[in-house]
């Protein structure tokens, strides 16, 4: 069980998390998202002490302070780009084997969920080597098998598809949604993707400047994300503006226009033909709205936003 | 014994991390035994010239300084994180202890041996002993032995005590090279001599604030039994193992108050 209320942080005479209050409930997953700046590190940071609140109060099983407090130092592990948890000098093996003893994992146990994640994770090859010599990606893969060959009952995960190629992200996030399948810890997971988290989070947080924007499930958060059609578009002769048409959202540079548009409202037939009649079309991408846009939606409680 | 295995394991893996680079351990390690050597040898060279300081001739003054060289040999290879602490936190190296589900001074000791330094010093250590115990006149018997031992543990205790009270002053103070340079290089250095050679003010420093007579000076006078020690009490020799574990339990206690602060404030 986490549970934050009204937190706050400052740094630097900024505020990067404003009043933040939630509970998770043991054993749920949840994904916190937010673009970059938006105080999802912060926040992890926060939650496992390496940061103090100036406000506010936090508690993980009930117990105030992680730090110095190895039994509940016990039940969490940390994973992030900026905080590796493997040794640099020693080789990933070493390092997994600390991570055994530390988190007093069975031998047994460590071994088959070592060869699964060693499968999983394609890092066999990296088993022998320092994190040094390691690429981003490849680092990241062995910090993520750090996490997992620990398990304890709250993992939390900070931008860990960071730097992993398309293939590797897909077999990583697969891993994740089976674990989570097995609802075997409390998952925190941030990313700035909405993709990633729909598959793998019940429940999400949007941030933005510090701020929960949005907190509920990952459906509500579609329902009122996914009605949205993105069109980006060369036109020729350029158009001006779109005012006539009920548009969220649009944007026009010289030929090259990006038009947020609610389908219930406006199909992207009935968008094509009015460009049709008023233009030649160079190029046409439809897209759904990115997390930007999404974060843009919501924190504008849906309404049309022009820019 | 779980925590006995880890640190088995840690120091084996430490040594285990340097030999993936034999050679340049090797070579690292003969720089420093023969820059070392080198302080040594002039040392040596200017005694030549004089019988005695202070009555102690020249094979007594390198048994003194084999005492300094083989504690420091383990020092290293069990606090060598603690001497570089502030670089650790400067290279944000600190940060990612925190969350281990182990204790932070632990860790600390365990996770690094400066396996070079450690090599240079012990081997020119047991050299030196080698060189000068025959000659000073030392009865070895299970008294002796025990006693050596426990001076030479009480002597790791009391530097690797000095490196964490000056690891724990970081959570106060940015800067605090200075204050090690001091407390540690420094006074490292006077006791290379018998403390009887200096005035009253480096004497005092030696024996009650940063207490290296008890590691080298105290334990040596145990075999040697010069006559400068008429001006010291008798019982220094004998409680001198103890003071390394005051002074280890001390720096503990500090460490504990102040890594409270460090949580409750924060980095």
């Amino acid at each position: 069980m986490i549970v934050l209320r009204n937190v706050w942080k400052t740094r630097g005479g900024r505020e990067v998390l404003r009043d933040v209050s939630f509970h998770i409930a043991p054993l749920e997953s949840v994904g916190i998202i937010g673009l970059n700046g938006a105080g999802k590190t912060t926040l992890l940071d926060t939650i496992t002490g390496m940061l103090k609140p100036d406000g506010g109060f936090i508690r993980i099983n009930g117990q105030e302070r992680v730090l110095g407090n190895t039994g509940l130092c016990r039940d969490l592990v940390y994973i992030s780009g900026a905080r590796p948890q493997l040794w640099e000098e020693l080789k990933v093996r070493a390092s997994f084997a600390h991570c055994v003893e530390m988190y007093r994992v069975d031998r047994r146990i460590a071994e088959s969920r070592l060869a699964g994640l060693v499968q999983a994770f394609l890092i066999g090859p990296f088993l022998e080597r320092t994190p040094g010599s390691l690429s981003l990606g490849e680092r990241m893969r062995c910090e993520l098998a750090y996490a997992f060959l620990a398990a304890p009952p709250i993992i939390l995960l900070d931008e860990v598809t960071l730097g992993l190629d398309v293939s590797i992200r897909d077999r990583v996030l697969r891993y994740l949604e089976e674990y989570k399948r097995q609802s075997r810890s409390t998952l925190l997971y941030t990313s700035n993707r909405l993709s990633e988290v729909e598959g793998l989070c019940g429940r999400v947080l949007m941030m933005d400047a510090g701020s929960i924007i949005f907190d509920g499930s990952v459906r509500d958060m579609l329902e009122r994300v996914s009605p949205l059609g993105r069109m980006e578009a060369r036109v020729s002769p350029a158009i001006p503006d779109f005012e006539d048409l009920p548009l969220e959202r649009y944007c026009v540079d010289g030929e090259q226009i990006t038009l947020t548009y609610d389908k219930r409202k406006l199909d992207t037939a009935q968008l094509l033909r009015y460009l049709m009649a008023r233009c030649e079309i160079k190029d046409v991408r439809l897209s759904e709205p990115d997390l930007e846009e999404a974060v843009r939606i919501i924190y504008g409680g849906g309404q049309g936003w022009k820019q | 014994m779980g925590e006995l295995r880890i640190a088995v394991q840690s120091l084996k893996m430490s040594v285990q991390a340097r030999m993936q680079y034999r050679v340049d351990t090797l070579v690292a390690s003969i720089a420093v035994f023969v820059r070392e050597s080198a302080n040594i040898i002039v040392i040596y060279l200017a005694l030549l010239k004089f019988d005695a300081i202070n009555g102690w001739n020249v094979n007594e003054m390198l048994f003194l300084f084999s005492i300094l060289f083989l504690t420091y040999a383990v020092v290293v290879s069990l606090f060598a994180d603690l001497r570089d602490f502030s670089r650790m936190i400067r290279e944000g190296r600190f940060d990612r202890l925190l969350v281990r589900p182990r204790g932070l001074l632990l860790q600390l000791i365990l996770n690094n041996a400066d396996v070079i330094a450690s090599v240079g010093h012990g081997t020119l250590g047991i050299l030196l002993f080698l060189l000068s115990a025959g000659r000073v006149g030392i009865e070895w018997n299970p008294v002796t032995i025990l006693y050596y031992l426990c001076a030479i543990i009480g002597g790791v205790l009391m530097q690797g005590g000095i490196f964490i009270i000056c690891s724990a002053l970081s959570f106060y103070f940015v800067e605090t090279g200075s204050i090690r340079s001091i407390f540690y290089w420094d006074m490292r250095r006077f006791a290379g001599y018998p403390i009887s050679i200096y005035n009253k003010l480096i004497q005092t420093l030696l024996m009650y604030v940063v207490p290296f007579a008890f590691v080298n000076y105290f334990p040596a006078q145990f075999f040697l039994r010069k006559p400068d020690m008429a001006g010291y009490n008798e019982a220094y020799i004998y409680i001198a193992p103890l003071v390394g574990v005051f002074v280890y339990l001390l720096a503990y206690l500090f460490w504990r108050v102040s890594v409270r602060r460090y949580y409750s404030t924060g980095n």
